[in-house]
């Protein structure tokens, strides 16, 4: 187990390494220098600009000192906010930033996961009910459409016609501002997990041993508690890894709708003005997140599979 | 060369039946039918309005802003006294546009990046798929908002980096699908009877990724409509006074009092991703009897 855990993050340490290279490189080697679109610089400020970034050095120089800034932690200086650090602007000390895309994402799983597993489960053993229609139609729904249509849906309905809710900002992230768009990401989320659920818990209950047990007699409260639940949940949280990095992204796109603090509107404003390094962060960061995830996951489905443990 | 002929003649009407019972298939699935008379209603309207309306899509008229929907203006005006009902299949066209066009590129560089790495196999085969690991591991709606910001807003740059990273899916399953296709039977002994490379990939190893293909090409293009709509909410791609679904929602939920600046777009948007989503559903279910 812990051999192939320190393996696994081996091997994902060159795949992490690739992703820097090929975002560095595609950003440094595009013509043009970002300072191109300001208002006319002096030649001198200009130099003085590219010397406070590093861009007047060679090119492999610049690699070599921006990987040694990642390794400890920095991610280097913002090119709209002049001087200003994008660690201290994504992992603000106050609220902002960084930590309220992740608090949404968490508050998104920590509902969304159990939900669905239940919904789905509920319906597995059900197939074919209402109950059980309902979620298949529902996955097919929320599939298809986005949140970036059904949370300005819901701002409509909820906060500018019921005025059940605020129509955005964070508050003090208290619940009523969260609800919306917390609500929104676990209807993206949520059902997708529902269904998985139920196509695995309909194909556990017709394996064999399922078989076995019930030909032994074995009440039904048992079969499913302790021979069906674990196999089931396996494809489950195979899942919940390149899911967890959906979510991030979708609570940045929800973040827009809802004109929260977050990753998104450090994102548009480098994208608007061309704030390479911010954006290299923010790829970066993503990244390494959707690395991390996919191992956390990988190690617990080892933890939970008997077949792969030994 | 007469048995050759004779295995001709036997494959011919073959396939042809495969597709025609296909088709036969679909064209009894109402839900899949009506979805993709949708699709082909919507195009034709976003095709047609623009040019047959009376009013230009980026007429301002400033006697008629915010009004609600009428029969002077179907689905009402924007806050520059726009007619949202022009704008909104002018959008549609500019939507419709992106996304079959960026489809049209991940399928194109999906399949030969697929074909390639399942057919040559071994080495090439590993490497290549590495790239496609590697590119799994970044955030797609990051990456393609770095590569927009770096080669500037343009309609065609936003759709080529939208392009240039939504193939990876549709490599790995051709490449799959190649490569059982690879082992089966009747390539095999389509190689042991000598029939060139060339002749197999086309006879035996395309036709075969077809059904995969299409099914696959009814789930691309709304993926395509939604992240050119979701790039429209960080200010990127399309900008005014042309505009595109995902801006016109965008500007509808900024604009909340005028429920129909937001209400008529999202719903054909809704109504056209439910469309696609039928259809896919339908065209695998034919695809693949069971």
């Amino acid at each position: 187990m812990i051999k192939f855990a320190i393996k696994r993050i081996l091997v994902s340490i060159p795949t992490l390494l690739a992703i820097i290279t090929l975002v560095f490189f595609l950003v440094h080697m595009t013509p043009g220098n970002p300072f191109d679109g300001e208002r006319a610089l002096s030649a001198e400020a200009l130099k003085s600009l590219m010397a406070q970034y590093r861009l007047d050095l060679p090119l492999w120089q610049q690699y070599i000192m921006y990987l040694n800034d990642l390794i400890h932690g920095n991610f280097g200086i913002s090119m709209k906010y002049l001087g200003q650090s994008i660690n201290s602007l994504l992992f603000p000390d106050n609220m902002g930033g960084f930590w309220v895309t992740l608090r949404i994402s968490i508050y998104t799983m920590s509902v969304a996961v159990p939900i669905g597993i239940l919904l789905g489960a509920y319906a597995g053993l059900h197939k074919n009910s209402w109950f059980d229609k309902m979620v298949v139609s529902g996955n097919i729904f929320f599939t298809a459409v986005p949140t970036m249509v059904t949370g300005p849906l819901a701002v409509l309905i909820f906060a500018v016609t019921l005025r059940v809710f605020p129509a955005g900002g964070w508050g003090d992230g208290d619940f009523m501002h969260l609800f919306l768009p917390v609500v929104v990401l676990i209807l993206a989320y949520a059902p997708t997990i529902a269904f998985v659920m139920r196509g695995s818990i309909i194909e556990v209950l017709s394996s064999n041993y399922i078989r076995t047990a019930k030909a032994k007699g074995l009440p039904t409260k048992t079969i499913l508690f302790k021979h069906a639940i674990k196999p089931a949940l396996l494809p489950v949280i195979s899942l919940l890894g390149p899911m967890f990095a959906g979510v991030l992204v979708g609570a940045v796109v929800t973040e827009q709708i809802f004109t929260l603090p977050g990753l998104g509107v450090l994102t548009t404003n480098a994208a608007t003005n061309r704030d390479y390094n911010m954006i290299m962060a923010i790829t970066i960061l993503g990244s390494t997140l959707t690395i991390v995830f996919n191992i956390i996951v990988d190690l617990l489905y080892i933890l939970l599979d008997p077949k792969i443990k030994q | 060369m007469f048995i050759k002929a004779k295995n001709l003649n036997l494959e011919t009407p073959k396939t042809k039946g495969f597709w025609l019972s296909v088709f036969g298939r679909l064209s009894k699935n109402k839900l899949a039918m009506t979805s993709a008379f949708i699709i082909l209603a919507l195009t034709i309207l976003c095709i047609c309005v623009p040019i047959f309306s009376s009013v230009a899509y980026d007429k301002t008229n400033w006697g008629e802003i915010m009004q609600s929907p009428s029969s002077g203006h179907l689905f009402g005006t924007d806050s520059l006294g726009r007619d949202l009902f022009v704008r909104c299949f002018i959008g549609g066209r500019i939507t419709f546009g992106i996304a079959f066009a960026a489809a049209f590129v991940v399928l194109l560089v999906g399949i030969f990046y697929g074909a390639i790495a399942g057919y040559i196999g071994g080495r090439v085969d590993t490497i290549m798929m590495r790239i496609v690991d590697v590119l799994y591991g970044i955030p797609f709606l990051f990456f393609c908002i770095l590569l927009i910001t770096l080669f500037g807003n343009s309609m065609a740059l936003s759709f080529i980096a939208i392009a240039a990273i939504s193939w990876l899916d549709m490599s790995r399953i051709v490449r799959g699908q190649t490569l059982s296709i690879k082992h089966k039977e009747y390539v095999e002994a389509a190689m042991i009877s000598g029939v060139s490379n060339f002749k197999i990939i086309s006879r035996h190893v395309i036709p075969n990724l077809l059904g995969v293909v299409i099914v696959y090409a009814a789930l691309t293009v709304p993926n395509m409509i939604v992240l050119s709509a979701v790039l429209s909410f960080f200010g990127l791609g399309v900008t005014e006074p042309m505009t595109s679904w995902g801006l016109l929602i965008a500007d509808g939920s900024q604009n909340m009092q005028a429920w129909w600046l937001l209400l008529f777009p999202a719903s054909l948007m809704i109504i056209t991703l439910l469309s696609f989503a039928f259809l896919a559903n339908g065209l695998r279910d034919a695809l693949d009897p069971r």
